[in-house]
């Protein structure tokens, strides 16, 4: 069995983007199992609190992240999903908050975005970078089994409602939220499909969303769920914003935007939200990590432009 | 090998990828490609637009074999020149489709054009051991022989350099006064602003009757356009070209101040979206689920096509260089499901250069099996 000293060893380790024994990932993923499977789908969430979104795999960003917004347990941190896919790092990166979160349970918080599925990941890389560093796919395996337990979203002081896409036809109160069964592959539609695949869009009531899962909603939906579930606003991730974050409807609802240089390619700016004990807002802007902080990928990448 | 010419290498692995995967129909790609490398949805689905932009102009020009208004070109012959061709396999992918074409002549760095021969020395001895009748592979007959036909030509000149320009054309006994569609693919991005607006002008006075059409780069100056230039230049990639282009609308302008006319320019999120028809748009849309949707706008504003023509005097030429643009030059539909006509006498069949390669054009990459029954690619 781990002991506290075996997994701040592991943290220390991933925080130096090193991987973790094979057998080490499967003890962890254990362990995070039976903390997990006890969260509500709506988790509640105590301020002061961080709101962070996707961070994609990149490891030296998110490092940069725990720089501007302090360490973990100094803060009290609320990931709203895609830990992995797309940058170089996605092992060590959703190890390391994994980790964090078996040490310090009450500290962070992480709720499921799209790419926390089994389907997803094949396509954009957590996959293939568990097959390439482990020579096995056991620790894609752990990892996406540990996926079916996160939560769906979480709540923080009754009043901000945070989920990494957003808003579902099928769902008009929180407690719709409540009765679902999470522990499964993230379905191709329904209720929790929506909640990860959804995007705010400046139209009236629903439209069919362009990435073929989830819908649009406008900022009328917004307000009525507001209203009907008494809260202020909803934080939520899932699009790139090259600003790091974004107001929408009358500031009923945000982006939060937590991957500079997304995908190393995109030039934008990340923010993460800070809210302190009486939920005021202060977003903090934070730049990719400069070239010399960050490790060489091991492979030559893939065409990323049309040359 | 110097970064301009190793984008070819680049381009290669992308439309190899696009071809396995079932995007773009050409089973010619694999040739000078054999890595497993998997690129990424916006790659492949972008590589497919530029590839399709460009093939719907070009059957616009030199149209397939028994497609309608086939009888209109008469005895006119047509030619392409694609300069900076790199491993581009459309002389290819024309000849096998039976389009009308007299000339295909192609001109890049001659560390490209070595490359070129010699990935086609190597397909030529493959084809020659799975069938023993052929003849040895060895280029006693010159390079002519390995292309796409004996008419076409692959020529290496310094586009930079309008005199080794003028020395290839001549050694490929290029004739300007054909009717021409010259394209130029990712070429003036990596020349100076300067030496790119005296090759337009080079090209509208020494061609008689030709419509151009260039894809570029373009927009360097917001976040993602300088992030676009510090990625490429921490590789050694520079490209000047792109500061005295940097919108649709200077690169109308320019090719205007050049000689040209009639210059439209579209960037090639506005083709994808308005201008591809919406059942081809659909069939792309299957093949890869694509959740990126704010990288592929990104990345997709961030390139452009333009077409031009040189001005048309009255009895000097045709005027179908004109009538070209992006309202009528557009992709048909389901041109992939179509079976192929019958080769032409210099192409193989299709079904033997799928197998040469080891795989059919709509296989995935290798890969591990899938863990699961299903793939995200076949979710709608």
């Amino acid at each position: 069995m781990a002991t506290t000293s075996d997994l701040d060893r592991q943290i220390e380790m991933l925080r130096r983007c090193e991987y973790i024994k094979e057998s080490e990932v499967k003890a962890l993923c254990s362990k995070a199992r039976e903390i997990l499977v006890e969260e509500r789908n709506v988790q509640r969430v105590d301020a002061p609190v961080t709101i962070c979104g996707d961070i994609h795999g990149q490891f030296y960003d998110l490092k940069e992240l725990f720089k501007v917004g302090a360490d973990v347990p100094d803060t009290n941190y609320l990931f709203m999903g895609d830990f992995v896919d797309r940058g170089f790092y996605s092992v060590e990166t959703f190890l390391l908050l994994l980790a964090l979160k078996v040490r310090y349970p009450d500290r962070i918080t992480l709720i499921r975005g799209n790419h926390e599925s089994r389907q997803i990941t094949q396509v954009y890389g957590f996959y293939d970078e568990c097959l390439r560093k482990y020579g096995s796919v056991n620790v894609w395996r752990y990892c996406t089994e540990i996926f079916d337990y996160l939560s769906l979203s979480a709540i923080i002081e009754d009043r901000l409602f945070c989920v990494h896409g957003g808003l579902s036809p099928s769902i008009n109160t929180l407690d719709q939220v409540r009765v679902i069964d999470r522990k499964q592959e993230v379905p191709h539609d329904g209720a929790m499909c929506d909640l990860m695949w959804s995007d705010p869009e400046d139209i009236d009531g629903w439209g069919l969303s362009p990435r073929g899962a989830g819908y649009l909603f406008g900022g009328d939906v917004v307000a009525q769920f507001n209203q009907t579930n008494k809260i202020d606003l909803i934080a939520r991730a899932h699009q790139l914003v090259m600003e790091g974050y974004k107001h929408m409807f009358n500031d009923t609802l945000v982006t939060v935007w937590s991957a500079p240089n997304y995908c190393y390619r995109c030039g934008n700016v990340a923010a993460i939200l800070e809210l302190d004990e009486h939920l005021n807002k202060n977003y903090k802007i934070f730049e990719a990590a400069p070239q010399e902080a960050r490790g060489v990928p091991a492979k030559k990448p893939a065409p990323d432009y049309f040359l | 090998m110097h970064a301009v010419a190793d984008t070819s290498n680049t381009a290669a692995i992308s439309k190899r990828c696009a071809a396995q995967l079932g995007y773009v129909d050409d089973p010619f790609a694999c040739w000078f490609d054999r890595s497993h490398t998997r690129c990424a949805p916006i790659i492949n689905r972008g590589t497919f637009v530029r590839v399709a932009a460009i093939d719907a102009v070009c059957d616009q020009f030199a149209p397939p074999a028994r497609a309608p208004g086939d009888d209109d070109l008469g005895a006119v012959e047509r030619q392409i020149l694609s300069l900076g061709a790199g491993l581009d396999t459309r002389a290819w992918r024309m000849r096998h489709a039976g389009c009308r074409l007299a000339r295909y002549v192609e001109v890049d760095l001659p560390a490209v054009c070595d490359r070129k021969l010699h990935v086609l020395r190597g397909q030529r001895a493959r084809d020659a051991r799975g069938a023993s009748a052929a003849p040895a592979a060895d280029d006693a007959e010159g390079a002519a022989c390995l292309l796409a036909s004996r008419a076409d030509a692959l020529v290496s000149a310094d586009l930079s350099n309008l005199d080794s320009l003028r020395a290839a054309l001549l050694e490929a006994r290029f004739d300007p006064r054909l009717p021409t569609l010259v394209l130029i693919e990712c070429v003036l991005v990596y020349m100076a602003p300067d030496a790119g607006s005296a090759l337009l002008r080079f090209l509208a006075g020494y061609l008689s009757d030709a419509a151009c059409l260039a894809y570029e780069m373009i927009r360097p100056d917001d976040a993602f356009g300088r992030q676009m230039r510090a990625n490429l230049e921490a590789r050694g990639l520079r490209i000047p070209g792109i500061d005295g282009c940097t919108d649709t609308r200077a690169h109308e302008a320019r090719f205007a101040q050049c000689g040209w006319s009639g210059c439209r320019a579209v960037d090639m999120l506005h083709w994808y979206e308005h201008v591809l028809p919406r059942a081809e748009r659909q069939r792309v849309e299957r093949v890869e689920w694509l959740d990126e949707l704010e990288e592929w706008k990104l990345l997709l504003s961030h390139y452009c096509f333009v077409l031009a023509a040189l001005p048309h005097e009255v009895g000097a030429h045709s005027g179908w260089a004109a009538g070209l643009d992006w309202a009528t030059a557009r992709p048909a539909i389901g041109a992939d499901v179509a079976p192929p006509p019958p080769p032409r006498a210099a192409a193989p069949p299709a079904t033997s250069i799928a197998a040469s390669c080891g795989r059919s054009a709509n296989d995935r990459p290798d890969r591990a099996p899938l863990p699961t029954n299903e793939s995200a690619s076949e979710r709608e």
